[in-house]
């Protein structure tokens, strides 16, 4: 038989008994709609897919695509074990099966018959680093929260603190200042207020620190959209962009919006990595009148912190 | 502990099991068990490792998996002078280097030329962006560290004279093109060649910039942990 060939089958279970299609296990089945979607779906993917006729048997629980155009699969996989993003739309079909076969228990069969001969790529599947599931993304957690309202109190005899209601109704936010920032804040009172602030959760109980306060609400939006789109976004893509809007504001010499930028970051937990960004992009204007302070600043915390890590991660044969 | 025995334990192929999760490190490619012909910087980021480099032609920021692909085998030393905690930042830095950086080849380095935050190559004083693929690894890392990381006037002129001759000739056409013939004299004294198992051997000096006091003792170990480990991959 020259017809070419792509085959899925399982033939065994975990307890070692052979496959018989009539009379699969909830779970065998499920493996199958596996193969059958991941077969489907790299065919769907393949370009000249209408002489491509799809076959399930037995002999073991078997689906296979048979017709000369599968040789167009068995080329297209050879460009998917090198992630060659021209065939990007398939890697999620053979992740698929990778992870199937990986999964210990189930016996399976893949193969590929190509002008006469026989090519297995159970193994080279199963075991292809490169097809690996995608981690979770990592984002960065500590970002500040923005809040609009209405200021009732500030002041406190000890404790700084104001009151703000947020707009929109829920319970009043408490949120912890220094004295300078009470003061000033006392402007807004019994009047709206547009500010930010960083929230800790002490014993699962949110305490928020001022961070800043907005006389133009453009400013307090602007702020507040770039934070909200970065606190969704990956590590790499958040530092980009913070990278892009620093640029952005330093080219077009914004000092003032660029000062209330960095202001935002300006706090023991924001991550190493951010701190970083900031101090490269703000290397050349170490001594620049409005932008030194925020700068020392952010250098001293950066330090701490490095300090920090390299104490709890000491020299070793590594480094 | 020894300094050969620091080496054996922390000179590692790029494909070791042992290799951490988070990793930045300087890389060098090993052919014919012995030959160091290319350096390189190898990320690794979450699990997943890349290769950073100037192969002479294009700097490439590459998965792993390619060039395992290619058969090259890279050994490598995490670096002490960044730590891996940041490696977002770090990689942040190497895709802006990816997309606008545009070397030449050239036996060159020029003390404080660096690649800063938008991955620009800066030069202080305004030289071509001519470089090895060891000065491109210096010259990621200067800006991120921010010192020398090599002391560059222990390495002079005269150390070009093991390079190819098929390399240097056309940099030194190149260079006359470029330099006008006022600032050639003192373009001259930035040339210079820092080998790519120098600058691997210059990943184990706690001391910065580095001396070639110092890699040149400790060349001729990692040459020693370099067979040994072809011996025992071949065994």
């Amino acid at each position: 038989m020259s017809e070419n060939k792509f085959e899925l089958k399982i033939l065994k279970d975990p307890n070692g008994n052979e496959i018989d299609i009539k009379a699969m296990s909830l779970e065998t089945v499920q493996k199958f709609m596996i193969l059958v979607e991941s077969l489907t779906k790299i065919v769907e993917l393949t370009p000249d897919h209408s002489s491509i006729k799809i076959n399930i048997s037995e002999g073991s629980a078997v689906i296979a695509a048979k017709g000369d155009s599968v040789k167009i699969i068995y080329e297209d996989f050879e460009k998917v074990k090198s992630l060659d993003p021209a065939v990007r739309h398939l890697f999620e079909p053979y992740r698929k099966l990778k992870s199937l076969f990986s999964a210990n228990g189930y016996q399976y069969e893949a193969n590929q018959y190509i002008d006469g001969q026989v090519i297995s790529i159970y193994q080279e599947l199963k075991n292809s680093k490169a097809l690996k599931s995608k981690r979770a993304k990592k984002t960065f957690e500590f970002l500040p929260v923005f809040i609009s309202g209405e200021l009732f109190e500030s002041g406190g005899k000890t404790k700084k603190n104001m009151h703000v209601q947020p707009e929109g109704g829920g319970r009043s936010i408490t949120i912890s200042c220094t004295k300078e920032d009470s003061r000033k804040a006392r402007n807004y009172l019994e009047s709206n207020i547009l500010l930010s602030a960083w929230v800790t959760n002490n014993d699962d109980y949110p305490t928020f620190y001022y961070c800043d306060a907005y006389s133009k609400s453009e400013t307090y939006h602007e702020l507040r959209n770039f934070i909200e789109e970065i606190r969704e976004d990956d590590e790499l893509e958040a530092l980009s962009k913070i990278h892009d809007k620093s640029r952005e504001l330093l080219d077009a010499q914004e000092f003032g919006m660029f000062r209330k930028f960095l202001r935002l970051f300006i706090h023991e937990s924001i991550d190493v990595n951010i701190l970083k960004e900031l101090l490269l992009m703000t290397q050349s204007l170490k001594n620049h009148e409005r932008i030194k302070d925020s700068r020392e600043r952010i250098q001293e915390i950066f330090d701490k912190k490095m300090k920090a890590y390299k104490n709890i991660n000491p020299y070793n044969a590594w480094h | 502990m020894a300094l050969i025995e620091q080496i054996e334990e922390s000179l590692l192929r790029y494909d070791s099991e042992e290799l951490p999760e988070n990793l930045i490190a300087a890389a060098a490619l090993v052919v014919k068990g012995n030959i160091v012909p290319h350096a390189a910087i190898l990320t690794k980021y979450r699990g997943e490792a890349h290769l950073f480099h100037y192969t002479g032609e294009k700097v490439k920021f590459q998965p792993i998996e390619e060039v395992q692909r290619n058969g090259y085998v890279y050994i490598l030393k995490g670096v002490n002078f960044i730590q891996p905690i940041l490696l977002s930042s770090f990689i942040n830095r190497c895709r802006k280097i990816v997309k606008y950086s545009k070397p030449e080849y050239g036996y060159f380095y020029d003390p404080g030329s660096h690649y800063n935050d938008a991955g620009e190559f800066v030069s202080p004083n305004e030289y071509p962006e001519f470089m090895t693929c060891v000065g491109f690894c210096i010259n990621v890392f200067r800006y991120f560290i921010g010192e020398e990381l090599f002391h560059n006037h222990d390495w002079d002129e005269s150390t070009i004279s093991g390079a190819p001759p098929q390399f240097v000739e056309p940099f030194l056409k190149r260079a006359k093109e470029l330099i006008p013939e006022l600032e050639y004299e003192d373009f001259k004294k930035e040339i210079r060649r820092i080998q790519p198992i120098e600058y691997l051997a210059g990943a184990y000096s706690t001391k910065r910039p580095i001396r070639k006091s110092f890699t040149d003792k400790t060349v001729p170990k990692i040459n020693k942990v370099i067979e040994k480990m072809e011996k025992e991959k071949a065994a």
